[in-house]
């Protein structure tokens, strides 16, 4: 047999392997010398944790097609790594410093000198964020179109008034920094401000007036703006295709024209009415991305009556919405025939009988229904019989299905690759007696299976990459070792609260599957600094869950 | 000397192309033009056109390509689709190095559908496999030496997350 693959051009091999998902490249990158230079070309994207650091610089060679960098689980000297970086050639154009103690001013200055195409900048969840940083960042990446400020970490002293004390601490985030920023970065395009809670209405003005190419705003939890700046985003943000908000409320404004509007999300919002949200939805039906939750007032009548209007839907959230049951969910899957993905949580579902006749659509991918107390063996059946592609389902403390809902899932649903069942306390068993090949990801937190159970998973899911076993009482070290023995594609494992399971088994896996990377360890192990490092060194990091 | 013979439903007009191996095919033209580089050349032969040379395709493939471009002509209502796609699924189930082909014609003749379909295909048997399976699926021999190939997997453990 010739090499018969050498007969595809290397573009015909990328547009296959930009089919394939990101983790796989590591399996492709080891097939031969071809493939590990393709897959290398592909790398847009690379996340830099504490255990990537021994890898670099050589990994920014590797991946000379570096677009994007992570370095919101690096915990060492960012300061020293974006130097680092600076250094690398590589042509950035999205950084995230996300998760950091304090913004890392010295490395920014020196990336800033010498990438100077950065797009995109994340600074969200950084501790002691505050004006003055905005102006240096203004000013270090003036092409900047995209930027996260969002949730900020001031550690506040309070002094013996009951008011923050300002000397103590940093000042958080102000409509004068907002400003700043809005007149030195023309080029804005994305903003997420959530989290800021000392600005107000005046920087959704500054915004709105000086970057006219905005487009999308993230805004929740401000508690000082109101409708009124959010009036003011719609009526000037003539390019405005996405608006997430959430606990402020939805202003009526009567728009004179149409906003591309793709994605909105009223998350938790007060204030707005059926009346309001019918007129807005009626004049946005290419609307993409919607997200309800916690509208109370929602029923399935409304719901009804917005989905004739949410035809080019592709993804909905109703969680927290607990006057929608099934009709609501099964007119949607009739009349959005683009629908994807949707994600009812705590809702009523299951709690009133069905109007309609079941129809299939293809479509429906994901489908998140965890904490639906209603939700029973019958309507889960029925909705994989309407949803027959699921590759997603999550289910769990639906304390109403049992074992036999979930088998007829799986049977009518094979392409299921994620399957979350935590605390479904219904379930006993899981007596599976077909191949789930698909599967990948498996939670079952809190169930009550043993070790027989664990062989059936390991017999069964031999594809599995994760599998969240914690609070499961029952399972011991054998039933572990059984399903870590038979799923040799296994990443990561939680043992978390399993207190019957021997900490010794730990070690056993870390040997003897070497695909795992994350281990998340019974209760009574405690790792030695060697310890932990010699099992690192077999690429396998013990976390905390 | 292959042609193809015309749909039940018109009298629509036919177009020949020719294989690398020197046969003519007859066409009808809507479904030779869901290959957009011979409907680019139709457009600037116009009704001139004589046969259209296609040198890089074989006649074996191009028997198959025109299958199943025949099949897609016309727009596809609701109610067909599912019969579609069991007929598109049972389309590119057929050998590795006719898949091959027809692949390689699909993207010579830029037919995007059938592209998406055929990647689509050799990506699938691609996923959920180890470094050794995907060799033996696709006949791949072993090219890095035992040293290269502990370097990248120390590399791989933290460079894919």
């Amino acid at each position: 047999m010739g090499e018969q693959c050498e007969v595809l051009p290397d573009e015909c091999w990328e547009l296959i392997f930009k089919l394939v998902e990101h983790h796989r490249f590591a399996s492709l990158s080891l097939v031969c010398k071809r493939f590990l230079s393709l897959t290398n070309r592909l790398v847009v994207r690379l996340l830099i944790s504490d255990s990537t650091l021994v890898l670099l610089p050589q990994l920014f060679r590797r991946f000379p097609r570096l677009r994007t960098i992570d370095l919101s689980e690096f915990h060492g000297d960012v300061d020293a790594l974006l130097s680092l970086i600076a250094k690398s050639g590589l042509d950035l154009q999205s950084l995230c410093v996300s998760n950091q103690k304090s913004l890392p001013i010295d490395g920014l200055r020196v990336l800033g000198s010498k990438m100077k195409n950065l797009r995109c900048l994340n600074c969200s969840k950084n501790g002691t964020l505050q004006d003055r940083d905005l102006g240096l960042i203004a000013q270090l990446f003036p092409h900047l179109e995209e930027l996260d400020i969002s949730y900020p970490e001031h550690g506040y002293g309070y002094s013996s008034n009951g008011l923050p004390d300002w000397s103590s601490s940093s000042r958080p985030i102000s409509d004068a920094g907002i400003y700043s920023l809005s007149e030195k970065l023309k080029g804005l395009r994305k903003i997420n401000l959530s989290g800021n809670y000392f600005i107000t209405d005046k920087s959704l003005d500054y915004l709105s007036m000086n970057c006219v190419l905005l487009s999308e705003f993230f805004i929740h939890y401000c508690g000082f703006i109101t409708q009124n700046g959010i009036a003011l985003v719609l009526r000037r943000c003539a390019n405005l295709n996405s608006l997430s908000i959430s606990g402020i409320g939805l202003p009526f404004v009567n728009l004179k024209a149409c906003l591309p509007l793709n994605k909105l999300i009223l998350a938790h919002c007060r204030n707005f009415t059926f009346n309001g949200i019918s007129a807005l939805l009626c004049k946005h039906q290419s609307l993409q991305y919607l997200d309800l939750e916690a509208a109370n007032f929602l029923t399935d009548e409304c719901m009804c009556e917005l989905s004739k209007f949410l035809r080019s839907l592709t993804y909905l959230n109703l969680s927290m919405c607990n006057g929608v049951t099934n009709s609501s969910f099964f007119n949607l899957t009739i009349n959005c025939p683009f629908l994807n993905e949707v994600k009812m949580v705590g809702t009523s579902l299951g709690a009133k009988d069905f109007t309609t006749g079941l129809v299939a659509n293809s479509r429906v991918k994901s489908l998140n229904l965890a904490q639906n107390s209603s939700l029973c063996n019958d309507t889960i059946k029925r909705v994989a019989f309407i949803c027959p592609n699921l590759s997603l389902l999550d289910v769990s403390n639906c304390v109403n299905i049992t074992e036999e809902g979930v088998l007829k899932v799986l049977q009518r649903c094979s392409q299921i690759r994620y399957l979350g069942i935590n605390h479904c306390s219904g379930i006993k068993t899981l007596s599976i007696d077909f191949e789930l090949s698909k599967l990948e990801e498996l939670c079952v937190r809190g169930l009550n299976i043993d070790d027989n159970g664990l062989a059936t998973i390991g017999n069964r899911c031999q594809r599995l990459l994760q599998l969240d076993l914690a609070e499961c009482f029952n399972v011991t070290a054998k039933g572990v070792k059984e399903v870590v023995r038979k799923c040799g594609l296994l990443r990561e494992i939680s043992l978390k609260w399993c207190n019957n399971v021997n900490v010794d088994v730990v070690a056993w896996m870390v040997f003897s599957r070497p695909s795992l990377r994350r281990i998340v360890p019974p209760p009574g192990f405690i790792p030695t600094e060697s310890r932990r490092n010699l099992f690192l060194r077999h690429g396998c990091l013990i976390c905390e869950g | 000397m292959a042609s193809s013979t015309s749909g039940s439903s018109s009298s629509s007009k036919v177009v020949k192309i020719r294989s690398s191996d020197n046969e003519n095919f007859e066409v009808e033209e809507a479904a030779a033009a869901r290959s957009e580089t011979i409907k680019k050349l139709l457009e600037d032969v116009g009704d001139d056109a004589d046969v259209i040379p296609l040198p890089n395709v074989d006649a074996k493939t191009l028997v198959k390509v025109m299958e199943w471009c025949k099949k897609h002509m016309d727009d596809v209502d609701e109610l067909n689709k599912e019969e579609m796609k069991t007929w598109d699924a049972e389309f590119v189930d057929m050998d590795q190095s006719c898949l091959y082909n027809v692949l390689l014609a699909a993207n010579f003749l830029n037919i995007k559908e059938l592209l998406d379909q055929l990647t689509q295909k050799v990506a699938d048997m691609i996923k959920g496999k180890s470094p050794e399976e995907i060799r033996a699926t696709f006949n791949i021999k072993n090219d890095f030496t035992p040293e290269e190939e502990a370097e990248i997997r120390k590399q791989n453990a933290w460079a894919f997350e």
